[in-house]
């Protein structure tokens, strides 16, 4: 069992490192060409969850899926994902969990339900900040998409990282991993292998500055 | 019936090489990972082996105690005025001037009952894939995002593929996932 408190991206992604295929848009969040299967881990499993009966998983995915519903006290997200979703209808499927949406410009309307919303306009580490606050001692969840994932992973506000990969080549799409200007070390945490997708769970290692000159540095 | 394995180790982000074009970082333990039944296995299974002329020049022209004793067939362009050190009677090279698809052929003819394995590099690999002929693919994952270096999967060459899942083989550190590709 991880733990408590940490900072987790959670997202899955295509065998090729995408999380999306090309085209994405509201009508398509997941992309045309193969995208949109890639969720189907959770969506088509011959189980349905017990937490939401909108999720049917299959195997140790439903593992997985139980300790994303039982685990996650903030979730992170970025303003393309929650448009897409049209802010889930103002109620996200986990029950009474907060969510950040990191954006340039808060929306002027927002949907009314039982999610509490909160538009961080000055950065992704306010954003992590103000979701370590509101999840105690639950998890940060970063749920997607691409850019926030990259700029959460660049600043080093990632504790863990949980991939649940695909088993598609998507050719094309969006990807998961940008370049970096350093090489960042990981620990596999974990691996479940379920029907239809294999879950990989790593943690990230603090890096260690490369030319020893500032022995001052603490992050 | 004689089947085609391609096999790549990569970073979480999916690179092959570091922004060096070093392969170091993704082999930490090339001792321990010569033993494991995952290699052994994919030894006693291979009837001969493709690669790219990249991944032939990695070993410097000396191929000397070479995992894989059988006959090498590498995709080139040119063929380089070399003498190749390691060479006996199971392991002979022969470069291949007239695309992926002839190495495979003369693979498979010469692995006989055995199969292919085509180790590298990522181009030769993504080729063979456009091209319908892997008939199976392992991806090895190591903790570790390289963030730069070249890619196993560019952008754009071929259209989505779907992937039977196989098997999940984990060996230390490192995670190995197993495909069937669908035609």
């Amino acid at each position: 069992m991880t733990a408590a408190g940490i900072v987790l991206l959670d997202i899955t992604m295509s065998l090729d490192g995408y999380i999306a295929g090309p085209d994405d848009s509201r009508e398509h969040p997941l992309g045309l060409r193969g995208g949109e299967r890639i969720h189907d881990w959770f969506f088509t499993g011959d189980t349905t969850s017990r937490h939401n009966d909108g999720f049917r998983a299959s195997g140790r995915s439903m593992e997985v899926l139980d300790e994303f519903f039982e685990t996650t006290g903030a979730l992170v997200v970025g303003r393309r994902m929650y448009d897409f979703t049209d802010g889930w209808q103002g109620s996200h499927p986990l029950p009474g969990v907060p969510v950040f949406v990191v954006t340039h410009a808060a929306p002027e309307t927002v949907p009314s339900g039982s999610t509490a919303f909160t538009f961080v306009t000055d950065g992704v580490e306010r954003a992590v900040e103000q979701a370590r606050r509101a999840a105690g001692d639950r998890h940060v969840v970063v749920n997607g998409g691409a850019n926030v994932a990259q700029q959460c992973l660049v600043a080093g506000l990632l504790d863990e990282i949980q991939v649940h990969v695909a088993p598609t080549l998507l050719g094309d799409g969006r990807r998961l991993f940008d370049r970096l200007d350093e090489e960042i070390q990981l620990e596999t945490v974990r691996v479940i292998e379920a029907p239809g997708v294999t879950h990989l769970r790593f943690r990230v290692l603090r890096q260690v500055p490369s030319s020893g000159t500032s022995s001052s540095d603490s992050s | 019936m004689t089947k085609v394995f391609a096999g790549m180790t990569v970073s979480l982000d999916g690179f092959v090489n570091d922004r060096n074009g070093s392969v170091g970082s993704l082999y930490p333990d090339l001792a321990a990972l010569g033993s494991t039944e995952m290699l052994q296995e994919s030894i006693r299974r291979t009837g001969a082996v493709v690669m790219g002329r990249r991944s032939f020049e990695m070993a410097n022209d000396d191929l000397t105690g070479y995992e894989y004793q059988v006959p090498i067939f590498v995709v080139t362009h040119t063929v380089p005025d070399t003498v190749i050190r390691g060479v006996n009677d199971r392991l002979f090279v022969t470069f291949v001037t007239d695309g992926p698809a002839r190495a495979i052929e003369r693979a498979r003819a010469a692995a006989r009952e055995k199969d292919v394995t085509v180790v590298g590099g990522a181009s030769t690999i993504r080729q063979l894939l456009e091209l319908g002929l892997v008939d199976e693919l392992h991806v090895g994952f190591m903790p570790i995002l390289l963030g730069d270096g070249l890619r196993f999967f560019e952008a754009g060459s071929f259209g989505p593929t779907t992937l039977e899942p196989l098997d999940v083989i984990e060996s230390g550190s490192r995670t190995d996932l197993l495909y069937r590709v669908q035609p």
